[in-house]
């Protein structure tokens, strides 16, 4: 038998090198000759970001990568992750992710067996404009990784594009965006620290990830291959990507810093308040268009507060 | 038998290209062997969803619907009489020569090459206003078609092209590098069509008669008069390189600009309105049925691993990578004999592209020398496309007259190949030089 | 004016509305263009549009291409061979052709029915992607009656041995290409 695996982004990404291989090379040794993980990085299996999750639910990847907020619409929980201000590191986030797919809150899995969910570490903003404050934003045009952060630029006044990180890196360096939400490891992955000038760190929402398995192809797995795929999966998926990308995260914001050449400007606590404060209607109104939305909130607030608590 | 994905591999190239010479449509000999390559490799059910992930995801692109503005631009400048005032502006200057129409022509091509994307519309447009011209004041007949079929090959060469943005997208190079990359060969094309007229008449003066001087007056005022074309080039290009627009708002002002000259020159009527639209679409048509056949089969490809063992083979053969070059050159020039450009760039991408990598040979550079080469087959027989187009202009116009009109052209080409081959700083500076590599 | 003729206006006509289409967003690129240096208004989201628009238009030239048969094409054997070979091999195309179209419009359904049924929508500004591929899916099944016919045409010249009124179409795009203002 053998599990094509595959990611549109190259092999020394974050995702790929700390979460997704480890997780197969990990099952493939337990599961020795009885599986052959076929890796396919970089996207020789299908490079269009955006069609990943129609590639595994059509079996023609077994396993793929995919990122929700380029397949909108398809997984209306996980809007929560975007949330500005609500999740603080990629531990929380991973952790409370896989424990609400557990209670079965998250749904839109049509045709596809969830092995995995991560998250980045929370997004900061990343400007080529520079800017003395977030109202600085007004009427500049940002980058937006889904719908949710989009309405929080509107409410800053300033013109969200949803972009993935290449078209990103084309519109940053022409002008036609001045700057982009997105994560430290993302930054790093795509090459475009060079392209801007200031980074403000303002949680700004976390990006989810799926690791998905085609559910024809995952009903055909032996249960001892099953458990061995989610042995290493689940929990232990979601703990190992939470902790690689924060650590990837907090390494290259260091080097960042000790380089010198990008500003990064730190939100004061009454900031963080008047902003987190501010960001509560984009709360609210995404709990009101969600189906099922205040019950997936209010279980992610006791999560987080367990987890905060325990810490 | 098709348990080895290789064995698979091979067949499925065997079978694409037998359903091609059957006449079956070269967008579609691909799809077919792709989906059924990659149903044998991957089972049926999802190999057929191909069909429609790779189709809405080419379709719905921003990067391939710049090809569709490129090729409206063109359009819309022919409307507007741009193409006419090119040559008009080319020969004031050269027509006193002898060959001047011809080196007017030449000239006109390589202008209209940076507002018009493709080849075949380029040959097209300039047959339709130098042609008659040339024959009237007794050019030899194959001079003056050899000259626009081999002056249609700079309309690709000269950025903007449709084949270099397919490149691009394909390759994921950037677009802009590889515009750059092909300004100064777009040159030494020009000067080397030249060389090559100036030998031709001056060996057989019969076959172009010397023109006279434009006094300098005529030449302030047809220089005056075609502001339009140069605001319109300066527009997408200088827009595109100065960083003001991206590629694709640079397509869609180049085509705004030139709609708008053609209502303000009043020139744009129901009538043309519509061709130009109806000649866009078929273009686009004929591309995407193309760029939609190709990404499947490049599926099939690579899940047949064939490509990578291809690459691996000829490394391990120890070859100097020159001659592995050489040999690729030799290979397109008889592709080139059948196929047109972009059918003959979506069909070996996949497979050498890797190997050029593998070379270790920049992929800016083999961008130019891909396209260079390609077009090339353009203008060779036996199925020279652009000789083609301008035989169904010209039916009195036999093949073989055009092809023999073509020969000192495709001298220039070949010693233009050499060249860029030899000296890829040619290709690279200026891009590297502007921060594009 | 022949049936080959009446089906050509009527796709032509398709394709010169798809492609009005592309016009109208080449103005709205410019505009949005502009507008960032003009500091004009831009538009929120702007890509989204591009995102469900340019499928129609680039499905809407499909129809008219397969009945003037300008999909690149590499005819040796049928001008080698006389009529007869033409046309059977130019049959044997055509039907190629029209199972990769069916093909095609089977699995455009199907993907609209996932968008559908997934509630999918565009990135930034949500725009329900199904009604869009409703519209890219319904032209893509009308290619299925046209090539019906093209293969249809010449399979019966291929059984006669005589042209038929669907080859004289390709000629007809040649003369189109003439249309300087
Ligand atoms: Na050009
Ligand atoms: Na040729």
């Amino acid at each position: 038998d053998m599990i094509k695996v595959g990611a549109f982004v190259p092999e020394q990404s974050t995702g790929v090198a700390k979460v997704i291989k480890p997780w197969l090379e990990a099952v493939q040794a337990e599961a020795g000759d009885t599986v052959k993980m076929q890796p396919f990085w970089g996207g020789t299996l299908g490079k269009d970001p955006f069609k990943q999750f129609e590639l595994v639910q059509n079996g023609v990847a077994d396993v793929t990568w995919v990122l929700p907020g380029y397949t909108a619409g398809q997984f209306p929980e996980m809007g929560l992750f975007e949330l500005p201000f609500f999740f603080r590191t990629a531990q929380e986030a991973s952790t409370v992710g896989w424990k609400l797919n557990e209670m079965g809150l998250l749904t839109g899995f049509d045709g596809v067996h969830v092995v995995g969910f991560f998250a980045a570490e929370p997004n900061a903003i990343f400007m080529k404009t520079t800017v003395e404050s977030l109202d600085g934003l007004a009427n500049l045009k940002v980058r937006s990784a889904g719908a949710i952060q989009a309405k929080w630029l509107e409410s800053l006044g300033a013109a969200p594009q949803t972009l993935s990180s290449a078209e990103f890196n084309e519109g940053i360096s022409r002008g036609t965006v001045d700057g982009a939400i997105q994560g430290w490891t993302g930054m790093k992955t795509f090459k475009s620290l060079p392209l801007v000038d200031q980074a403000i760190e303002a949680p700004a929402g976390a990006i989810p990830f799926l690791l998905l398995m085609n559910e024809r192809k995952w009903e055909g797995l032996t249960p001892e291959l099953q458990e061995i795929v989610m042995k290493h999966g689940g929990m232990a998926f979601a703990e190992a990507g939470g902790e690689a990308y924060a650590s990837a995260g907090a390494a290259i914001r260091e080097e960042v810093k000790a380089e010198g050449r990008i500003a990064i400007m730190e939100l004061s606590d009454e900031e963080l308040a008047k902003y987190e404060e501010a960001a509560k209607p984009i709360h609210d109104e995404w709990i009101a268009s969600t189906p099922n939305g205040q019950a997936v909130y209010d279980a992610a607030v006791k999560l987080l507060a367990d987890m905060r608590g325990e810490s | 038998m098709f348990s080895d994905p290789f064995v698979t591999g091979l067949l499925g190239l065997a079978a694409m290209f037998a359903l091609i010479v059957l006449q079956v449509p070269v967008g579609i000999a691909m799809g077919l062997t792709g989906v059924v390559g990659c149903g044998l490799i991957i089972g049926f059910g999802p190999a057929l969803t191909l069909l429609a992930t790779e189709p809405s995801s080419a379709m719905s692109s921003e990067g391939y619907a710049v090809i569709a503005m490129f090729l409206l631009m063109g359009n819309f400048a022919h409307v507007g009489g741009l193409s006419r005032e090119l040559y008009k502006l080319a020969y004031v200057y050269l027509g006193h020569l002898r060959g001047g129409l011809v080196f007017a022509t030449v000239g006109a091509c390589a202008g209209f090459g940076a507002i018009c994307g493709s080849s075949v519309a380029t040959a097209a447009t300039m047959a339709r206003i130098a042609l008659p011209e040339m024959l009237e004041r007794g050019y030899a007949k194959s001079l003056a078609a050899g000259s626009i079929a081999a002056g249609g090959t700079l309309g690709m060469i000269v950025p903007p092209s449709v084949v270099m943005i397919l490149y691009g997208i394909l390759t994921e190079n950037s677009i802009i590098a590889l515009f750059l990359a092909a300004i100064v060969p777009g040159v030494i094309a020009v000067v080397f069509y030249f060389i090559a007229v100036f030998i031709v008449v001056r060996r057989n003066p019969e076959a172009a008669p010397v023109g006279e001087k434009a006094p300098w007056a005529e030449r302030r005022r047809v220089t005056i008069q075609s502001w339009a074309v140069v605001l319109l080039a300066v527009m997408v290009s200088g827009g595109i390189y100065s960083g003001i627009f991206t590629v694709s708002e640079a397509a869609s002002v180049g085509a705004s600009v030139a709609l708008l000259l053609a209502i303000f020159r009043r020139r744009l009527t129901v009538k043309n309105f519509l061709a130009a639209l109806g000649d866009t679409a078929a273009n686009t048509g004929m591309i995407f049925v193309m760029i939609i056949g190709a990404s499947v089969f490049s599926y099939f490809a690579t899940l047949s691993g064939l490509p990578a063992a291809t690459v691996s083979w000829i490394q391990g053969l120890g070859l100097p990578p020159f001659l592995v070059l050489m040999l690729l050159m030799l290979f397109y020039l008889i592709l080139g004999a059948i196929f047109d450009t972009i059918a003959a760039m979506v069909l070996t991408l996949p497979f050498v592209y890797p190997l050029i990598l593998g070379l270790g040979y920049d992929p800016v550079w083999w961008g130019v020398i891909n396209i260079v080469v390609i077009e090339l087959g353009m203008i060779t027989p036996p199925i020279g496309i652009n000789v083609f187009v301008l035989h169904g202009m010209a039916k009195d116009l036999p093949l073989s007259t055009i092809f023999r009109g073509v020969v000192p052209f495709i001298f220039a080409d070949v010693a233009r190949l050499v060249v860029l081959i030899t000296f890829p700083a040619l290709s690279l500076w200026l891009p590297g030089a502007m921060g594009w590599l | 004016m022949n049936t080959a003729q009446k089906i050509d206006r009527i796709t032509q006509n398709a394709a010169v509305i798809g492609f009005s289409g592309l016009v109208v967003m080449a103005l709205l690129i410019t505009w949005d263009g502009a507008a960032r240096y003009l500091w004009l208004p831009r538009i929120s989201g702007f890509s989204d549009y591009g995102e469900v628009v340019f499928p129609i238009v680039i499905a809407s030239c499909f129809p008219a291409g397969l009945l003037r048969q300008t999909n690149v094409t590499v005819r040796v054997f049928g001008t080698l061979g006389g009529p007869r070979l033409h046309a059977a091999l130019e049959a044997f195309g055509a039907l190629l052709t029209l199972a990769f179209f069916g093909l095609l419009t089977w699995q455009f359904i199907r993907l609209t029915g996932q968008f559908e049924s997934g509630g999918r929508t565009t990135r930034t500004i949500g725009l329900p992607l199904a009604p869009y591929w409703y519209v890219v899916t319904a032209i893509m099944a009308v290619c299925v009656p046209v090539q019906v016919y093209v293969a249809w045409s010449w399979i019966k010249a291929a059984l006669r041995g005589d042209t038929p009124d669907i080859a004289a179409l390709r000629d007809a795009e040649e003369d189109l290409a003439d249309f300087e203002g």
